[in-house]
């Protein structure tokens, strides 16, 4: 890896993807913190991770909702436990939700914005600013294809999606004269359990490997978006660009 | 395959689970990461359940219709390695190319592994899976020290060599319950660069000889027979690690065949060609080249999902052990058989199994040897093929293996296990596969 890192903090570390990523991250030997809601899911990920090769992983059960109003003390634990320095710090905590109750239902909406976009918001500014006394830094966020333009079946997760994008521009303004970086990796199609209702049959899916190891190409790349795979680039530059009167009689 | 079985085909164009000899599953599919999700899951569900992986098994012992597959490949974690003790312990739906991608480059090997890296550990027990090496090394079962199993009445229990229910899981199926974990014994590998020797033999009496010679008989080692192009011809390779060297498990990617084909693409003209192919060089007689590990163990991979090639009909696999004293005439009679009745075969290996017993009751595995050979799914006459093949081979008082297995009956499958009896009591009644309801007689 391009970057040089040793320590890790994975928020929502029992989703696929993230357990993928982790799983890299342990191969190249690196120290872990995983944060999320089962303790006994995450004790059994730990024990995965440690025979990979990781030296030591940490384990912190949180809700990353309800505790993202004490992200700052959070990340000054993780940094201790991290012998000082987060090098990384992955948010792939999400919800899918389903879009219509979301119409209906103002707590589905409301718990759609705020896994999705305000949590992440909260920690992503507390991990910037503790980046930002190390003087160094790699935070990448898990987005989605679905924030590139909204579509009736999953606006309002894709509105949440799209809003990273938009703060993960924002705080590489902000970074601009270090050496921190936040990038977004925006998988289309990944077989997970939080899509396990949709039918995979379509060549379109991807694993969670794959976006992972997408995920660790990107810490030490120079791109701000990275689409996992690749090809869903060409793909959204198309769907992006498709006047509204094309789009919107669509059935997608 | 049966009747049941062309419905759910005819019904269910894009089936979410397919055996490896393309037959689909027809009922409710769950792939629980965690633990928790299975215990749930059992008190929840009222139907029958199969835990299954990858679906490398050729027949329907992977499938269980009108109830619910367990697929458990994401349940994939290793999770302790003993350098010391030289074992490790998985979950059962970790893959065999997931652990040697950690032991090799550690200096550890699972002693038997089959031709394919992409199996659970799971399967590798339930199936209780040979290798090339089995002369020497056993089975898979051998080699296991302890296995972790849920039955469906949410207890779970701690199994080692001594338990009767032990015995019973091991080849047993997936019938006696849900394989969570299990502890493995590993030997040590010094390294990942093979040298391996590749004779080719013009007929049959070459090849019984060769497996007499040490090099070979005692070996990792496989004869591919020609059936196509030039029958009684053949190719003999075995193998071994050199002294040392460096130690890397590449598991090789290759081309992945992406979707089912409509029709085969598998026929005289293809396998005559395929067959051609192995035969470059043989003017040599024998060769020695060097290879890695991966590679020459895991021939199966170069072509990623090569059972699409067959398309939608599919393929079936007859695979027989045959005691060791009659085994040489048992072959040339199947052999025979194949030939007089004019269907395409499209792979033919044979491999030796040694003198170590298996702890398993439903072992496969016999002093003696076993053939196996690949045919298109064409035609009924394929299956009467397959019955008169089965009467060669209870005649010898050999057996067929339910891995590869669609279509054996009760008859043939209670005469090849004599331990049935044994093993019956041990069976969860609420694991069920369309296999076992066959060879048990309940129809599917």
């Amino acid at each position: 890896m391009g970057y040089e890192a040793r320590t890790a903090v994975i928020l929502g570390a029992q989703s696929a993807i993230a357990e993928a990523f982790a799983k890299r991250l342990a191969e190249r030997r690196m120290k872990i913190v995983l944060v999320g809601r089962n303790a006994a899911r995450l004790d059994t990920i730990r024990e995965g991770l440690l025979v990979q090769g990781a030296p030591d992983i940490f384990v912190d059960v949180r809700d990353l909702i309800d505790d993202a109003k004490n992200a700052g003390e959070r990340i000054a634990a993780w940094t201790k436990l991290l012998d000082g320095s987060i090098d990384v710090l992955a948010i792939c905590h999400g919800y899918l939700g389903n879009q219509e109750s979301a119409e209906h239902s103002v707590a589905e909406a409301s718990r759609i914005l705020q896994t999705n976009f305000t949590s992440a918001m909260l920690w992503a500014g507390a991990a910037a600013e503790q980046m930002e006394r190390q003087g160094r830094g790699r935070l990448i966020i898990i987005g989605s294809v679905a924030g590139d333009r909204g579509r009736r079946g999953n606006y309002i997760y894709g509105a949440a999606k799209a809003g990273l994008a938009c703060l993960v521009q924002g705080l590489n303004h902000r970074f601009a004269a270090s050496d921190i970086r936040a990038v977004l990796i925006k998988p289309g199609l990944v077989d997970t359990p939080m899509t396990d209702g949709y039918d995979k049959s379509s060549p379109l899916w991807t694993t969670p490997e794959t976006v992972a190891a997408g995920m660790v190409k990107a810490l030490s790349g120079h791109r701000e978006i990275v689409y996992s795979p690749s090809f869903w680039f060409l793909i959204m530059l198309v769907i992006k660009n498709l006047p509204r009167w094309i789009f919107n009689r669509l059935n997608i | 395959m049966t009747a049941g079985n062309d419905a759910c085909r005819r019904a269910n164009g894009k089936a979410q689970f397919r055996s490896w000899g393309n037959i689909p599953h027809c009922g409710a599919i769950a792939r629980p990461a965690f633990r928790d999700e299975l215990l749930r899951m059992f008190k929840a569900r009222g139907e029958t359940f199969l835990a299954v992986g990858h679906g490398r098994s050729y027949g329907d012992s992977c499938l269980n219709a009108g109830g619910t597959l367990v697929v458990c490949t994401r349940m994939n974690r290793l999770l302790a390695f003993d350098r010391g003790q030289a074992s490790i312990r998985v979950e059962a739906g970790a893959a065999i190319s997931e652990i040697l991608k950690v032991t090799i480059p550690a200096g550890f090997v699972l002693p038997v592994v089959p031709g394919t890296s992409q199996i659970t550990v799971g399967g590798a027990i339930a199936n209780d899976i040979h290798g090339k090496d089995s002369a020497a090394r056993g089975n898979f079962g051998n080699w296991v020290n302890r296995i972790e199993m849920l039955r469906s009445d949410g207890e779970i229990l701690n199994l080692s060599p001594g338990d009767p229910l032990f015995h019973a899981t091991i080849g047993g199926l997936g019938l006696t319950g849900m394989i969570l974990s299990a502890d493995l014994k590993l030997i040590p590998l010094p390294t990942s660069e093979f040298t391996a020797t590749r004779h080719w033999f013009r007929d049959m009496n070459d090849m019984w000889a060769l497996w007499d010679e040490p090099a070979f008989g005692d070996g990792a080692t496989t004869a591919w027979l020609d059936l196509a192009l030039r029958p009684g011809s053949g190719v003999m390779t075995t193998g071994k690690p050199f002294a040392s060297g460096p130690s890397h498990f590449l598991s090789y990617k290759g081309f992945d065949v992406p979707t089912l084909l409509e029709f085969s693409a598998i026929n005289r003209f293809s396998v005559a060609m395929l067959n051609a192919t192995q035969h470059l060089g043989n003017r040599r007689r024998e060769e020695m080249f060097r290879t890695s590990y991966s590679r020459f163990h895991f021939p199966l991979d170069r072509l990623g999902h090569w059972n699409r090639l067959y398309g939608r009909r599919g393929f079936y696999q007859y695979q027989c052990a045959l005691p060791r004293a009659i085994a040489r005439e048992a072959i040339d009679q199947l052999l025979s058989a194949v030939r007089k009745s004019g269907i395409l075969c499209t792979l033919a290996v044979i491999k030796r199994f040694g003198d170590i017993a298996s702890p398993g009751l439903l072992s496969f595995a016999l002093p003696g040897f076993s053939l196996a050979m690949d045919f298109p799914n064409k035609s009924p006459a394929t299956l009467q093929l397959l019955d008169r093949l089965d009467s060669i081979v209870m005649e010898g008082n050999g057996k067929l293996y339910p891995a590869k297995d669609a279509r054996m009956g009760p008859a043939v499958f209670e005469k090849s296990y004599p331990e049935l009896r044994r093993f019956l009591p041990h069976v969860d009644a609420r694991f069920r596969s369309d296999f076992w309801s066959r060879v048990m007689g309940h129809g599917v």
